[in-house]
């Protein structure tokens, strides 16, 4: 007999090996995970909803699949079904046929999807077990997931603090080691903020290279869905199953598989690091700290780090904050409580709709929709929206002229660890400052990801991240369109 | 104050507490100022205002629907609407009389 192992895997590689060598069965790890769950939650309150019931049959499928298999049959299985057993769980924003997708909002709250996201899809007929759908901040807006229509999520870490936003379910889950990848969306650092936050990897895949067919919209021209994982081979893994071009989204494109060597860590890649943007007033000590570390880390395995300028990039939380609401004003059109979701009545239809989005919808909702609907007016239309998509390509120019000549551009992913919940509650602009690292990629389509960073690890293997609160923060890799590789092979380097 | 938020409200179709009117307008003005640096950027005269730069380029859909099986099935879609009856979505009236 032999012996079976009850701890959680490594990695998803890790977990079929294990399959493989018969040390484990699915059901035993989906046990493990929802135990976890059940455990935490009532804690973080990262799930919304768990699909115990049907996580466990699924898993007995899977079981009995491989029963009567050699260990070769097995390996050839997961080769080909690379996310065979994998439990995960999902930001409750892409909708999956016959589950409730609320996006943490009122407006949703009893909405049945009638339809099944591509991604999902993907992930499914790759064979990954679903385990529940993740709290977030209302419709994706915020950084904290303090904006849910269902109560904070709390950071896994330390309670008191928020897990971030808008994926702070999604972060929390991995963090809390509830499942072995989630898939978040990033907006505008919404994936990369909390796994910050969490001391998760979080991948911004380049926009279109992921469909948004069954992704609830929040602003269609800078969403995107992505993974948050515990390590880059894992990030890399779920990135290559959800990817590819889609008919039912026309912003989607086909990107080639990336080869294996591209990701290991290269010898000679270059860095670029915008050192006058880093090394300024409203990003902590800590965090340039950490930047300093991680370029004496890279250097000392090859890679050439090079100053870049790019005059634009600390006005890109202005351009952001125009473009983006103004894309919330339209999407969140379709909210009038007559085609889907709940209702308000009023005497006519035009009360009905006041009160339904007046009622129904958040506070930041409603700011954003009204901001939006200011950027958009008559008289203000050129000098805001305008003049906003203008630099927003000038912006792009400029990266991309960056980008011809490093491999990748380092910044931190936040300019400070998590903040405590409350403390940013009564100024929305102190909120939006968070995102002043991560808004980039998502104006100029580029891919990103967050790595912890480690200050060092101590003899139990627990990690210190050289922060006064003790809590995490992230290193962001920023590269060219479709060049995911450059930034696996860079993490590797560092985590 | 100068951003007239019951115009505001009334395009984007919301309706406000007088709390939310005052606490709104204080935040957009707020947001407003941060934003308004954009101003003081120049642009140069042949950047344009579509994506030239991003991927896609003029992708077209064919012109035909596209269903998976078992999705996007009309009676469960109509089900969703706040009120709905015999297979339609019922809307109240527009027009008086």
């Amino acid at each position: 007999m032999q012996t079976r192992s009850h701890v959680l895997p490594e990695s998803i590689i890790d977990f079929h090996q294990n399959l493989a060598d018969r040390k484990c069965t699915v059901e035993e790890v989906v046990k493990l995970y929802l135990g976890i769950i059940e455990l935490r939650n009532p804690d973080t309150n990262a799930y919304l909803e768990v699909y115990a019931e049907e996580a466990l049959a699924h898993a007995k499928k899977c079981d009995e699949f491989i029963a009567g298999k050699t260990k070769q049959e097995i390996e050839s299985h997961v080769w080909k079904h690379k996310l065979f057993g994998v439990p995960y769980a999902l930001k409750d924003n892409m909708c999956m046929k016959g589950k409730i997708v609320s996006a943490s909002s009122k407006i949703l709250e009893h909405y049945s999807a009638s339809y099944t996201a591509t991604a999902l899809q993907k992930i499914s007929e790759a064979g990954a077990i679903c385990l529940g759908r993740l709290n977030m901040d209302e419709f994706a807006m915020g950084g904290s997931t303090e904006n849910s229509a269902y109560g904070v999520t709390k950071n896994p870490l330390a309670l008191e603090y928020v897990a971030g936003g808008s994926s702070g379910g999604s972060a929390a889950a991995v963090a809390m080691d509830s499942c072995v990848f989630s898939l978040g969306s990033d907006t505008g650092g919404s994936i990369r903020q909390p796994s910050s936050y969490c001391g998760v990897i979080g991948l911004k895949p380049t926009y279109g290279s992921v469909s948004r067919h069954g992704l609830i919209a929040m602003a269609s021209s800078f969403d995107v869905i992505g993974p948050i994982a515990k390590n880059v081979e894992d990030t890399e893994l779920v990135f290559e199953v959800i990817k590819g071009v889609d008919v039912l989204d026309s912003t989607s494109h086909a990107t080639k598989p990336i080869e294996a060597h591209e990701t290991l860590p290269r010898h000679g890649m270059k860095v670029g690091v915008p050192k006058e943007f880093i090394f300024t007033d409203g990003v902590s000590k800590e965090v340039q700290d950490s930047v300093k570390a991680t370029i004496a880390k890279l250097e000392s395995k090859g890679v050439k780090i090079v100053d870049i300028s790019l005059p634009l990039l600390k006005h890109a939380l202005a351009l952001y904050y125009v473009l983006v609401p103004a894309e919330v004003s339209s999407n969140m059109a379709r909210f009038d409580g007559v085609r889907y979701g709940e209702q308000a009545e009023g005497k006519d239809l035009l009360e009905t709709y006041m009160n339904t989005r007046g009622q129904l919808l958040g506070s930041e909702v409603k700011r954003r929709i009204m901001l939006g609907t200011y950027v958009l007016s008559a008289g203000y239309h050129d000098a805001y929206y305008k003049k906003a998509l203008a630099l927003r390509e000038e912006l792009t120019r400029d990266l991309q002229k960056v980008l011809g000549d490093v491999d990748a551009v380092l910044t931190p992913t936040t300019p400070d660890t998590a903040f405590k919940i409350g403390e940013k509650n009564t100024d929305p602009l102190s909120l939006y400052l968070a995102d002043i690292f991560t808004v980039t990629a998502n104006l100029t389509a580029m891919p990103a990801i967050s790595i912890p960073f480690i200050e060092s690890i101590d003899e139990h293997g627990t990690p210190a991240y050289g922060t006064a609160n003790g809590l995490p923060l992230g290193i962001q890799f920023m590269a060219d369109i479709d060049k995911e590789a450059n930034l696996f092979a860079l993490g590797k380097m560092i985590y | 104050m100068l951003i007239n938020t019951h115009d505001l409200a009334n395009l984007a179709r919301i309706s406000l507490t007088d709390a939310e009117h005052i606490q709104y307008g204080r935040d957009i003005e707020s947001i407003l100022a941060f934003i308004d640096t954009i101003q003081s950027l120049s642009v140069e005269s042949n950047t344009t205002t579509h994506s030239e730069g991003m991927p896609p380029v003029g992708v077209v859909r064919i012109d035909e629907a596209y269903v998976r099986e078992g999705e996007f099935v009309a009676s469960e879609i109509v089900a969703q609407a706040p009120e709905n009856g015999s297979g339609f979505v019922k809307v109240k009236k527009i027009l008086n009389q």
